[in-house]
């Protein structure tokens, strides 16, 4: 192993003499290795564990003049050991801030599942309650169950439950569909709506109302009738808010869009909206 | 699924303001003497990252429930859903967010003034966050919601303004 060298001054005039550490080992005299003094101790022949503690101080040493921190050196030199891996300058926070962060999830999900009202056993939660099935034709109509045609003027008109049969095709359902609650300061507001499978909103029911006080029971019971026929005139939820009842109307379109959305996910097509 | 989605939502949302003050105090230099500036910018990237994580988790749950009304199309793409601008804003706030988290990378080799650009965009990705939590939350109506939403607006106000004055005082 090499020493390192340092720079030496040229004096013009004088010999040059190059450096203690330059000049190698088998150079030097074997006597001369048991005096005492360093510069020769250093050229001399020193054991090789020395000069590898030597080198590693003077990395060390090259290191800390160079600003660069302790743990960045090689500990190699020192240890002889696997690289140490780096750590960030925010470890702990980061960790701390994920933590807390999963944390908050579940803790709001917690909460949100302790606190939400629960729904009743019919399935006022948002989402398709059920598809009504068409009943089966009977014998006599099966030509036209297998060539459906279209009604006569005087076939009464498609319900949700009722089905004529000359019209529909088998297998064919209405999907009954809860929109999603929403809350204002009077109450909640919720909508169900009745689907035909060409996407037809048939019937639109208001699930729930506010009811707290008497005043939003009147109020209620005059909006709501009007945003129920308004909702199948339109054919979706892009109607006039009733006067005087702002909360419920806007909550209403709200909820009734929320049922039209899911119908449209679950591949029930819109029907066009009534100019 | 409801509650993950309502509850990451929330959380997202508080990361991503989180994530927009630590790096309006780090730029404007107001991180103090107690702790070093390289963990104010630790900590700031890490915040924008968990904050993608939560959103992306956010996002899988909406579409995975079945009550939400929102499919992946919806998700993707803005102007699809029928809650439409509701849901858009929350829409073009995640691509702004993928879009500023993921060019913060390769910033060594990336032209410097584009990325700038791009990592100032956050500014308005976080307001669209905000009008979309409001506007599109279960939550919304509930008096502890919108105390939260007050305070998440004036952190990130207060950062903004911060950020502003130093950078009037450098010019």
């Amino acid at each position: 192993m090499t020493n390192p060298t340092f720079p030496q001054p040229v004096i013009p005039g004088e010999p040059f003499v190059a450096p203690l550490s330059t000049v190698p080992a088998s150079d030097v005299p074997a006597s001369t290795a048991s005096t005492s003094s360093a510069p020769t101790k250093m050229a001399g022949s020193v054991g090789s564990d020395v000069d590898a503690a030597l080198a590693a101080r003077l990395e060390r040493l090259a290191a800390s003049r160079a600003g660069v921190r302790r743990d960045a050196v090689a500990p190699s030199a020192r240890t002889g050991g696997a690289p140490k891996k780096r750590r960030h300058p925010a470890q702990h926070s980061r960790t701390a801030a994920l933590l807390l962060s999963v944390l908050a999830s579940g803790g709001l999900g917690v909460l949100f599942a302790a606190t939400d009202q629960p729904v009743s056993a019919s399935a006022e939660r948002a989402g398709i309650v059920t598809a009504t099935t068409a009943p089966t034709p009977p014998p006599a109509s099966a030509p036209s169950v297998t060539t459906p045609t279209p009604p006569p003027a005087s076939a009464p008109p498609v319900t949700a439950t009722t089905v004529a049969p000359a019209t529909t095709a088998p297998g064919a359902a209405d999907v009954t569909i809860n929109g999603s609650i929403f809350t204002n300061k009077w109450g909640d507001v919720q909508v169900q709506a009745i689907f035909a499978p060409d996407g037809t909103i048939n019937k639109v029911t208001a699930l729930r109302t506010p009811s707290r006080d008497g005043k939003s029971v009147n109020i209620n019971n005059r909006a709501v009738p009007q945003l129920n026929s308004e909702a199948l005139t339109a054919q979706s939820a892009a109607i006039h808010t009733v006067s005087g009842a702002t909360y419920t109307s806007n909550d209403y379109k709200k909820s009734l869009q929320s049922a039209v959305d899911i119908a449209t996910v679950n591949g029930i097509p819109l029907a066009p909206a009534a100019a | 699924m409801y509650f993950t989605t309502r509850s990451t939502g929330i959380v997202a949302t508080v990361l991503m303001v989180a994530a927009l003050l630590w790096g309006f105090l780090f730029s404007s230099r107001a991180t103090g003497k107690r702790l070093r500036p390289n963990w104010w910018l630790d900590l700031h990237n890490w915040l924008g990252g968990i904050a993608l994580i939560f959103t992306g988790v956010h996002i899988v749950a909406s579409v995975l429930d079945s009550s939400s009304g929102i499919g992946i199309v919806q998700a993707l793409v803005p102007a699809t859903a029928t809650d439409t601008w509701a849901i858009t804003w929350g829409v073009i706030a995640t691509y702004i967010t993928v879009a500023v988290v993921f060019t913060s990378w390769p910033k060594r080799w990336s032209n410097r003034r584009w990325w700038r650009v791009v990592h100032l965009l956050s500014v308005p990705g976080t307001a669209l966050v905000l009008v979309h939590a409001y506007q599109s939350g279960s939550d919304s109506s509930r008096v502890a919601f919108q105390v939260g939403m007050v305070i998440a607006v004036a952190f990130a106000t207060y950062g903004l303004g911060l950020r502003l004055s130093t950078l009037r005082r450098s010019a």
